[in-house]
């Protein structure tokens, strides 16, 4: 043994294998380290990067045009774009229809309305989603032009849209050219209301028979009831300026000069009903949104305002905000609650309706002749001399801000702001409700019930646990109770929903009895146990709690159902809920916080019990020892010593128990009825933020609204629940340094 | 009295007789319920006082709001009156009985039959019953149940080969739909097509084959009547079981009872989930799990070793344990989430969209499965088995450490041969706490690829073998789905019940041995 | 080229807080060297230097030089596992390996990627019958070596440490945790291993320096004090310091 070693670098191969391993296992732990680390943060960062785009500023995406040829586009009376934007319908005051491929750029084709010598359209509106095009001519008649696309598809795949439109039969309307036309088609009749250069206004309404042909058959008179109606007198001094009609085809509106609206139920004849004013000038355009139970005003001062009718009455909810000029068109939106605005400079502004945020604001240039909004809702179109320009946005989420997200909001059918969660319904016009507040609401209520449950049980538990018990019992109870912490919380919520919840709904009188039986008890307990101790044995400390108070309490369990049921049958009828609702209007649900509360009670005890025992069995012994030496009992030393000592454990232990019970999803949606509903009644159910979103989120579309104002609510409830385990966990940290000093 | 202040110790020792209360009393109501489900009951015969009868085994007795006692009767036989259950007013019966006669049949549709045979067909056996040939009777039909399982085996087999067929039938339009695509010669397609008629033909024969061995099975007929006199038709394939409850022995009501619990372990669902077994259930939670594992162990140790053996210790080291450990505080469901929106709709939709075009708009990996879910679970649970593998990495004394570093072994050798081996029951408690809770969570598996019934399983015979891509089921979303989203409540209440003791059960093992095994681990280290 | 262990100018600290001040001394090859001195004075971490275990405290801030065998072991491109392999550590709390006896010993050897069975249970029996535990555990080497009592556990470290050949062996307070009956069997040890191995050995027992090493060095408060032949120090101390120690005046 011993030869002398060389101690310079050595050139065995074996031992620089032993270096390249260790340099790998540093590179793989390093890496493989850091990267898990990474993904951790990656998740948050990642729920709050989809939830982002709901609070980004949108703005055009491009701006393009193309030149038309061989129109003369001064004599443009109006323009529509299709669904493709592929073909422009270019309305002459001639009554020519010019249909124009913009992809191809050349005229598919050209149609003609008939009309009389000089006469030419003055007005013409697009309704039905571009189906129909409503025409008022100078002298004073109305037509109207039903268009079919015909698509097909070349060798290359490319797209050929050929437009046909069918004219229907004139009718008279007025002797002078309509200015202003709206038209709306029923079961009952078809309806056209105009304004004339006169400023009258007229209503022809042609009770409609079955086929929609008749419309087009070659004599007017042979048609069921045309009847003509002149309702100018109705707005007195007012001159009329605009129209609208509501979606059911029952009520007409009229805005006048002096800032008002006029309406009309014109169900069966015409009956003036009444009108509002809305601003203090003149308004210069209506125009009913999309769903049609909501009206957008605009008026020469540049005001826009948003007003819900209902009930023969109009309300203004909201304004909306941007323009100083008057405003010259309004658009609405086919898919979103939106409204495009134009005001005579030019400016133009898309507002949510529903929020009443600006969403988007660009200028048009000047010298522009007409416009058009794209039906995709995703261009402005303008045509000037001789080209058309297009303006390109892409607004994903109108309807969400910060504000309709957390505060009141006024939606459509309401009469006043609210709280709502209702993400759908079967209807395509639906306006989404997406206020999180319901939700955080529940998510609070369910906590709060469920904490108020578990507090007293667990830190009470705790205390005997550690400071009244022998250590082998000890080691034989803590587990029992911290075995509810591995039940799975989908066990819980079933037994809540299937079997509790119907327990309760015919057991309530009773269940309350037993707590406060159970305090009476609780006061004759040491009493009971003078007596019985002489005959009982229990070597280990806290024996006596278990084996007499077990029983005990069963005891006081089958009492307080005997006696609550015999106080129900006795004083309310056999039943207490039914007597609750007629005397206090307190609804019971069956499903409802005060189940939840129990069975959320049962997932937070374990957790509040754990760390709050750990907290007070590591009070340092010398601190207990020198309270006892002086004389103390063991209950004041654990009052005024041990539990102030561990109180930051204990309050680290209930912020995690809160934490655990703001996140519970199964329970909540097993048995906690799940309306989205804000109630502080303990009787009824409630939906939480966690519950919604294994709900909602399977059928969000993807990168829609709904989507990702869940995952904005999986960032909140993320925030929330790491905030609060952080908070504990310094708290118990510093608790260690503390009882290390001590 | 306050002094000593015995009443407040009494109040705490009463709140702690309390929680183990509530803890014996749940474990305890569902073991009550859910072992009850298997036993068969006697079946009753009951006379109302209007001298009608019903039969059917007496499942609970109730006050209702009337204050009327009223008992509730399973008298199963769906098909003959729309509901599985009654209930009866206490008042209106006028008798009770026991008939020995009375049969009970578990069917494969329908439910359970309660009633009286009246004749049975076999082969070229015909017996008419009645109280003289009860033995012949029911021993022709045991044979012909005997004869029913080999002739099952050989269904399955056929089943399987139609399956294989169907399979290559699938592949080959894919091909197809591949050539055809990028415009390839005739030539191929043409073989294709020859392979696609020989399967078609070889599919026309095991179809014969399969219709011929159902003829055989329908071939059997065993007439029955309910209690009223209507009859009913049922042949071999409709019988799973039937028993004679009422004259059933203590020996005999615990073999139907064991052979029931074996059936609910190892077999599929029946009746949309409310008879039958929870294998599938079984088999996809246990394959979920080892995937888990698999991604879990890997990840959660390197981070450990990382945080605790290489990386500077220091404010930043412990800003990252204390995110850590929040994160297993963090709500599941934002796991969920961020599985469906990462994994699925991300890197799901970028697999399908790079591998399987052909697929689209279906989608392959843009969709939940036990993949993904695996995936999300395994984050789900990393913390745990973070914090517990640094607990133990912890536990190795500074002195082994320096030890072997003393002896001229490099880090990697010192973590490989000491650190690591020490460590590994620690490494272990960790792994199986994980284990547990992600045998009971449901929430993130509802959104990211568990389903009601699986269409096939994720492990199965063919090529690759393991389908990563499929969804599959969940013991823990088997009780939401059962519980809540069953047609017929009361009758899936009892299969609730058994499913959520079977998860209760594996989820106390897997604690307690974890706890077994730390407490071993510190006793060890005493040393 | 002097062999033995070359210390000039060493200077560290934890942090801002110095710990040795500008030690120079020249340990000789082959003898017992006794670094004494009050707690807290820099024994443990001057010889913690030598084989470079201070590297794993971030804290550490080193400059001077130490040379073995005309090598300095600090500069970079030495490798430091190959220095451990050279210089073996007895620690002052014994740490066995969580292994059976067989398997401590062995240990050292497999690192080096010894396979030959033969020759590890060779090494295994002579490393053991060197350290004077071999005919106490020659018959339970499967043992698990926490079965074995504080004194026998030690003398296993130091028949693992001796097991890989080292010139030079370290021990940091190798008797502080143990009875006088084994500490004595330790001291015996030590003198039969100088013939083979340089030792240096820290201890704050004055009796055990005098009693087992050839040359002491005093420091304290992280200076070097004085350092000469044990029999010098003891008998005739050079400084007014030393002297103050020795006689039990302080420390």
């Amino acid at each position: 043994m011993n030869e002398k070693k060389n101690l310079s670098l050595n050139e065995n191969t074996a031992f620089n294998k032993r270096k390249i391993k260790d340099k790998a296992a540093e590179y793989v732990f390093k890496l493989g380290g850091f990267f898990i680390i990474l993904s951790i943060i990656l998740i948050i960062f990642f729920i709050g990067k989809e939830a982002l785009p709901l609070i980004k500023k949108y703005s055009l995406i491009s701006k393009d045009n193309e030149k038309i040829e061989d129109i003369e586009l001064s004599k443009t009376v109006e323009f529509f774009g299709d669904e493709y934007n592929n073909v422009l319908s270019i309305i002459q005051s001639n009554g020519e229809i010019v249909f124009y491929d913009i992809n191809f750029k050349k005229l598919i084709s050209k149609a003609k309305l008939n009309l009389i010598d000089n006469e030419e359209i003055t007005s013409v509106v697009s309704k039905e989603n571009g189906k129909k095009y409503i025409f008022g001519t100078s002298t004073g008649r109305v037509f109207i032009g039903t268009i079919l696309y015909k698509t097909s598809y070349t060798d290359e795949l490319d797209r050929i849209t050929e437009p046909k439109i069918t004219f229907s039969e004139s009718y008279q309307i007025s002797d002078s050219p309509v200015k202003h036309i709206d038209f709306i088609s029923n079961d009952e009749a078809q309806t056209f209301v105009a304004i004339d250069l006169r400023k009258r206004i007229r209503v022809l309404k042609i009770a409609s028979s079955n086929e929609e042909d008749e419309l087009f058959s070659s004599n007017q008179d042979e048609n069921a009831v045309a009847k003509l109606y002149d309702i100018t007198s109705d707005l007195g001094n007012s001159i009329p300026t605009d129209i609208g009609i509501y979606y059911n085809g029952e009520i007409i509106f009229v805005s006048s000069n002096k800032g008002r609206i006029h309406y009309w139920d014109i169900a069966n004849e015409i009956d003036y009903l009444d009108s509002r004013r809305i601003i203090n000038a003149p308004i210069t355009k209506i125009e009913m949104l999309n769903g049609r139970q909501a009206i957008v005003a605009g008026g020469e001062d540049g005001s826009l305002s948003v007003l819900f009718y209902s009930q023969n009455n109009i309300v203004k909810v909201r304004p909306l905000i941007g323009h100083s000029n008057k405003i010259v068109k309004l658009y609405k939106a086919n898919l979103k609650k939106m409204i495009t605005s134009i005001d005579e400079s030019g400016n133009v502004l898309i507002h949510s309706t529903t929020s009443s945020k600006e969403l988007l604001s660009f200028k048009i240039n000047d010298g522009f002749l007409k416009t058009a909004f794209a039906t995709k809702d995703r261009a402005l179109l303008t045509l000037d001399k001789n080209k058309i320009n297009r303006f390109n946005f892409d607004i994903k989420h109108p309807e969400t801000t910060f504000e309709t997200i957390f505060s009141k909001v006024w939606y459509e059918g309401f009469d006043r702001p609210e709280y709502i969660w209702q993400s759908s319904s079967g209807s395509d016009e639906f306006e989404p409700k997406l206020s999180l507040i319901p939700l955080i609401f529940g998510t609070l209520k369910g906590a709060f019930y469920a904490i108020i449950f578990a507090i007293p049980i667990a830190i009470l538990a705790a205390i005997c646990v550690s400071q009244f018990m022998h250590p082998k019992l000890k080691g034989v109870i803590k587990p029992i109770i911290e075995v509810m912490a591995a039940l799975p919380s989908v066990v819980l919520g079933f037994l809540a929903g299937l079997w509790l919840a119907p327990k309760i709904d015919k057991l309530l009188l009773p269940i309350a009895c037993f707590p406060i039986l159970l305090i009476i008890l609780t006061i004759y307990m040491p009493k009971i146990w003078e007596r019985v101790k002489h005959f009982v044995n229990f070597k280990k400390e806290g024996m006596n709690y278990l084996i007499i108070g077990a029983p005990l309490i069963i005891i006081v369990f089958i009492l307080s159902l005997f006696i609550g049921n015999s106080l129900e049958s006795i004083f309310f009828n056999s039943d207490f809920n039914a007597w609750m609702y007629e005397s206090f209007q307190i609804q019971y649900d069956q499903r409802n916080a005060l189940i939840i509360g129990i069975a959320m009670g049962f997932a937070v005890i374990p957790i509040i019990f754990t760390i709050s025992e750990d907290a007070l069995s590591n009070v340092p012994e010398h601190l207990i020892s020198g309270s006892l030496a002086l004389g103390a009992t063991k209950w004041q030393t654990a009052l005024k010593i041990v539990f102030p000592s561990a109180s930051p454990g204990i309050f680290s232990a209930v912020m995690i128990g809160i934490g655990r019970a703001v996140g519970e999803t199964m329970i909540v949606l097993m048995a906690a009825g799940n309306t989205p509903i804000m109630d502080f009644s303990i009787f009824n159910g409630f939906r939480t933020l966690s519950a919604n979103i294994a709900v909602e989120i399977p059928e969000a579309p993807v990168g829609g609204t709904l989507y990702r104002t869940l995952f904005l609510s999986s960032f909140i409830l993320f925030c929330f629940t790491f905030i609060i385990n952080s908070i504990a966990e310094v708290i118990r940290i510093r608790l260690k340094k503390k009882y290390a000093e001590l | 009295m306050k002094k000593n202040g015995s009443f407040y110790i009494w109040l705490t020792g009463c709140m702690m007789a309390l929680s183990v209360l509530l803890v014996s009393g749940l474990i305890g109501l569902v073991m009550y319920y859910g072992f009850a489900t298997f036993w068969q009951k006697d079946v009753a015969l009951v006379q109302l006082k209007n001298n009608s009868y019903i039969i059917g085994e007496i499942k609970k007795k109730e006050i209702n709001f009337n204050n009327d006692l009223t008992v509730q009767l399973k008298t199963g036989n769906r098909d003959f009156y729309g509901v599985d259950f009654r209930w009866i007013k206490d008042s209106e019966i006028q008798s009770i009985s026991y008939d020995k006669e009375i049969l009970h049949i578990e069917r494969d549709e329908w439910g359970s039959f309660y009633g009286y045979p009246k004749s049975f067909e076999h082969k070229d056996k015909k017996i008419t019953y009645n109280k003289n040939n009860k033995n012949e009777f029911y021993n022709l039909i045991n044979s012909s149940l005997k004869d029913k399982s080999s002739i099952a085996k050989k269904i399955n087999v056929i089943n399987k080969k139609i399956g294989e067929i169907n399979f290559k039938l699938s592949e080959l339009e894919k091909e197809k739909r591949v050539l055809s695509r990028v415009n390839l010669n005739e030539n191929k397609i043409t073989k294709l097509d020859e392979k696609k008629l020989k399967l078609l033909n070889s599919y026309k024969i095991e179809e014969k084959k399969l219709f011929e061995n159902i003829q055989i099975l329908n071939s059997t007929k065993l007439v029955v009547s309910d209690i009223e006199g209507a009859t009913k038709l049922l042949t071999l394939v409709n019988i799973i079981r039937f028993n004679l409850p009422n004259e059933l022995t203590l020996r005999g009501k615990i073999s139907l009872y064991l052979s029931k619990i074996w059936e609910f372990l190892s077999d599929k669902p029946r009746e949309s989930n409310t008879e039958g077994g929870v294998f599938p259930a079984i088999f996809g939670t246990i394959l979920m799990v080892l995937i888990m594992s698999i991604a879990v162990l890997p990840l959660g140790v390197i981070a450990a070793v990382y945080l605790n053996e290489y990386a500077k210790q220091g404010k930043t080291v412990a800003l990252i344990r204390i995110c850590v450990n929040n994160l297993a505080g963090v709500p599941s469901i934002v796991f969920g989430v961020f599985g469906l929106g990462f994994f699925i709709y991300g890197i799901g939709g970028s697999i399908d969209t790079l591998f399987y075009q052909d697929n689209l708009p279906s989608p392959t990996y843009g969709t939940g499965g036990i993949l993904w879910a695996s995936l999300t679970l395994a984050l789900l649970t990393v913390p745990v088995v973070i914090v517990a593998t640094e607990e133990s990495l912890n536990a190795v004394s500074k002195g082994i450490r320096d030890g072997s570093l003393a002896l001229g072994a490099t880090k990697w050798e010192t973590l490989r041969n000491i650190i690591i081996p020490t460590s590994l029951p620690g490494i272990l408690t960790g792994l199986i706490l994980a284990i547990s809770r992600a045998t009971g969570e449901v929430a993130p598996l509802m959104i990211t690829g568990v389903v009601k019934l699986a269409p096939s399983m994720p492990l199965d015979g063919y090529f690759p073998y393991l389908h990563l891509e499929r969804k599959f089921m969940h013991l823990g979303f088997h009780i939401y789905d059962v519980g809540f989203q069953s047609p017929n409540s009361e009758a899936a209440l009892p299969m609730v019940f058994s499913t959520a003791l079977l998860l209760i059960l594996i989820v106390i093992v897997l604690n307690s041995s974890a706890i077994l095994i730390r407490n071993r681990l510190k006793l060890k280290h005493k040393g | 080229m002097s062999k033995g262990i070359e210390i000039r100018n060493l200077n560290l600290s934890y942090g801002n807080s110095k710990a040795l001040n500008d030690i120079s001394l020249d340990i000789k090859e082959k003898q017992v060297t006794a670094f004494i001195g009050p707690s807290g004075c820099g024994k443990s971490t001057l010889l913690r230097c030598i084989n470079r275990l201070n590297d794993l405290i971030d804290s550490v801030t080193m400059d001077g030089e130490i040379k073995i065998d005309g090598i300095d072991i600090n500069s970079t491109g030495y490798d430091v596992t190959t220095l451990r392999r050279n210089v073996g550590m007895v620690f002052q709390k014994s740490n066995p390996f969580p292994m059976s006896i067989y398997e401590n010993i062995a240990y050292g050897l497999k690192i080096g990627g010894e396979k030959n069975k033969g020759k590890i249970d060779h090494v295994v029996e002579e490393s053991l019958k060197q350290a004077a535990l071999w005919e106490e555990v020659k018959n339970r080497l499967n043992d698990s070596a926490f079965g074995l009592s504080g004194g026998q556990q030690q003398r296993l470290c130091i028949a693992r440490a001796i097991a890989i050949e080292p010139t030079v062996l370290l021990m940091d307070e190798p008797c502080s945790a143990l009875d006088p009956v084994a500490t004595a069997k330790i001291e015996e040890l030590i003198t039969t291993l100088k013939d083979d191995f340089t030792i240096v050995i820290v201890t704050h027992n004055m009796q055990q320096a005098s009693r087992v090493s050839d040359y002491t060095a005093f420091l304290f408060l992280g200076d070097l004090i004085e350092y000469d032949e044990t029999k010098k120090i003891f008998l005739n101390p050079g400084k007014q310091q030393t002297n103050d120690y020795i006689s039990g005046r302080f420390g």
